[in-house]
């Protein structure tokens, strides 16, 4: 019987796990639920309108420092809510490319419970809303 | 291995319940499988949409079972078709009726010693009249000029001072509505056909005949066969009993529905024209049940179907064409004042003698004139949803029988809306009476909505309509009931931050809202309401004081109450007599407010 912690996405038929893979260890878990929630519009969850960061909805926005300012206090606001085992440590923009609607953002976190920093490095287009 | 089922728990229902129950079946069944039950998990996204789902039908059961049952349901057109099912009958159309004066001169006879008689008409029902404001209402009954109850005068003279017309004047009933004809062309049979009406705002079918000449009788239920006529008495006594009524068989029949659009269809049988040849009612002993292809039966049930054979609910009329008349209210207030008719929009008249010629007759005779000496008054607003609730299951209650008070009222509030409509009642027994007299106390409603006293007609209409279900030794008096006008004046304490104007304004709103819908006669007054009402407005922060008071003066009720002798020790509730109705007339200037 396969075993895992969570779904990993995308779903993919794996020779182990079955008809979709799992995650084994609390990493890559606590990686892809931070991706579900900086990714997810606020309003898209059900029955939680206050779920996720909507980060898409910068790049319909006249791009500023203050806009990155919000994001940045949405990110660490959601995190705290929804994800507080997770430390922010730093969050940078990378809007070289924000012409063509395109983000790039990398998020330094840090796991307390397993005292563990990584990285998260999102690539955010215009035309995938 | 046993098969053992995971328990489900069906008392879940709602989306929290649910999801805490689906995680805690993941967390028992699928423990080395899934394990990540955060709020950011594609897992946990994945059991809130199941939740979700569970929640929205847990939602539509709930709304659909609370639908069907009339104590649940929220819906207006729900509790109609229940109240229908529980044989309330409905109309959305307000009915005003009342009494009028109508007015002729007669020319003096040849021998110039008293009117012409030859020349005294008959007004006929159907004669059409208006208010004012535009209201058609109808003649119900011929009124015939002849009549002994007629008051005759003088009304001009000649030269030498004989008199040379008469001016006559007869009451006749009158009903609020244009009479409208609409023909319609019905094509092959069709069982249980269902005719919509294409007027709006109907409150009576009057006729309905076939281009054969056959007439088809409206009636409570299809398996009605027999309805009640009035026939004109043509016999000496006429002037104490104008109509006679007599039963009647009627194979050719519909009942009429309306419904909340103000729609209103004409609904047939299924029976065939020689299904009148057959007998009125089936013999009995046909009506046991027999089982064909078993050579033994356990009981001759009584088969209800047997009875349907015989004219499958009355005969549906087949290619040919209807011409149904029916009254329409032409406006939405069909209330009137006093002297608020006077128009005579068309009139239908006859001459008692068929020698005299109408043509030459009508010359002679001065035009009609009408005024009402009473209001004509009948519902003005319509019953919300929780008054049909309360008169469907009380009108269910009563099983067309006037046994306790509560099969009174919802006999009286069921009467017929052409009959005019009674606002309140209040039915108690007469202490001072040695029988079982009962008094029976009722108010109705003005054009302006405010109460006012019941019109002869209408406790007339009452007493006959109520003689119908009550008991044999029951004996009634119809009462009119008294108005006491009150008003509230309050003392509100608001919030500092707030704008005193809105809260006063709130508070007086909620108040009005509070009281929008009429006492009922006897109803005590809860003061104690006021307090909690004005409590619950949103800047509010306490109320000091609420004090009711009579309103007398121009408008208002002249009804003597003490408001201070009926209030009760504790301040709390104001006593109402069974016979009087508290009413707030004027809510806007009845009901005032400060605010410190």
């Amino acid at each position: 019987m396969a075993t895992g912690i969570s779904v990993k996405l995308p779903l993919r038929v794996t020779a182990p796990d079955g008809p979709y893979g799992l995650h084994k260890n609390l990493v890559g878990t606590v990686k892809q639920n931070f991706k579900n929630l900086v990714l997810t519009m606020p309003g898209e969850r059900v029955m939680d309108a206050n779920f996720g960061v909507g980060i898409y909805a910068v790049l319909f926005e006249n791009y500023s420092n203050d806009v990155k300012e919000r994001l940045r206090a949405k990110i660490i606001e959601q995190v705290q809510a929804y994800m507080p085992f997770v430390k922010i440590r730093s969050i940078n923009f990378d809007d070289s490319k924000i012409d063509s609607n395109l983000l790039n953002v990398a998020i330094n976190y840090y796991i307390s419970p397993l005292n563990f920093s990584d990285v998260l490095n999102l690539s955010v287009e215009g035309d995938l809303i | 291995m046993p098969n053992v089922k995971p328990p489900i728990s069906y008392t879940s229902r709602d989306f929290s319940t649910i999801k805490d129950e689906l995680i805690n079946y993941a967390k028992i069944y699928y423990p080395n499988t899934y394990k990540d039950f955060n709020d950011a998990s594609f897992g946990a996204m994945m059991i809130d949409m199941v939740a979700y789902v569970g929640d929205i039908l847990s939602f539509y059961v709930d709304y659909q079972t609370n639908e069907t049952l009339m104590d649940t349901a929220i819906e207006e057109e729900s509790i109609v078709k229940i109240a229908k099912q529980l044989g309330y009958k409905f109309n959305n159309t307000p009915v005003a009726t009342g009494e009028a004066a109508f007015y002729v001169s007669v020319p003096a006879n040849s021998a110039g010693a008293g009117p012409d008689t030859d020349l005294i008409p008959i007004l006929k029902s159907g004669t059409l009249v208006a208010s004012d404001s535009g209201a058609v209402y109808t003649l119900a009954d011929d009124i015939d000029f002849a009549n002994a109850n007629t008051e005759i005068k003088v009304s001009e003279v000649n030269t030498s001072g004989a008199p040379t017309k008469y001016a006559y004047k007869a009451y006749g009933t009158i009903v609020s509505g244009d009479l409208v004809q609409e023909t319609i062309d019905v094509g092959t049979f069709e069982r249980f056909l269902k005719i919509k009406l294409g007027g709006e705002n109907i409150t009576d079918v009057v006729s309905v005949t076939d281009s054969d000449g056959n007439e088809y009788y409206g009636v409570d239920y299809l398996s009605q066969n027999t309805v009640f006529r009035a026939i004109r008495n043509i016999s000496t006594d006429a002037s104490s009993a104008p109509y006679i009524l007599r039963n009647m068989y009627v194979p050719r029949r519909f009942v009429t529905e309306h419904n909340l659009d103000n729609e209103t269809h004409l609904q047939f049988g299924f029976g065939s024209e020689t299904a009148i040849e057959n007998k009125s009612f089936p013999d009995p002993s046909t009506a046991a049940l027999k089982l064909n292809g078993r050579d033994f039966f356990s009981d001759n049930s009584f088969d209800p179907s047997q009875i349907l054979k015989t004219e499958k609910m009355g005969v549906v009329p087949v290619n040919t064409t209807l011409t149904v008349s029916y009254r329409k209210n032409t406006i939405e207030d069909v209330n009137a004042a006093v002297n608020a008719i006077n128009t005579v929009v068309d009139s239908k008249i006859e001459f008692r003698k068929s020698s005299v010629s109408n043509s030459s007759a009508l010359q002679q005779i001065s035009a009609f004139e009408v005024d009402n000496e009473e209001a004509i008054v009948g519902s003005v607003a319509l019953p919300t949803a929780e008054e049909i609730r309360v008169r469907a299951i009380d009108n269910y209650a009563a099983q067309n029988r006037a046994v306790t008070k509560q099969d009174y009222l919802a006999l009286i509030y069921r009467m017929p809306a052409k009959f005019g409509g009674i606002k309140r009642a209040n039915i108690v027994q007469d202490a001072n009476s040695s029988k079982r007299n009962l008094n029976l106390y009722v108010i109705a409603e003005n054009s302006d909505g405010a109460l006012t006293t019941a019109s002869t007609t209408l406790k007339q209409n009452l007493k006959v309509w109520l003689n119908k279900y009550k008991m044999i030794n029951d004996t009634i008096d119809i009462l009119d009931a008294s108005v006491v006008n009150i008003g509230i004046d309050f003392e509100i304490i608001g919030e500092l931050e707030k704008d005193f104007t809105l809260v006063l304004n709130d508070a007086i709103d909620a108040v009005k809202a509070k009281y929008q819908t009429k006492f009922n006669l006897g109803e005590p007054f809860y003061i104690s309401d006021v307090f909690s009402t004005l409590n619950d407005v949103d800047g509010v922060v306490d109320t000091v004081s609420v004090k009711v008071t009579r309103k007398t003066g121009t408008g208002y009720s002249s009804t003597q109450f003490n408001v201070d002798q009926h209030t009760s020790r504790d301040g709390r509730l104001i006593n109402v007599p069974h016979n009087l109705i508290l009413e707030i007339k004027s809510p806007a200037a009845d009901i005032v407010g400060v605010i410190r």
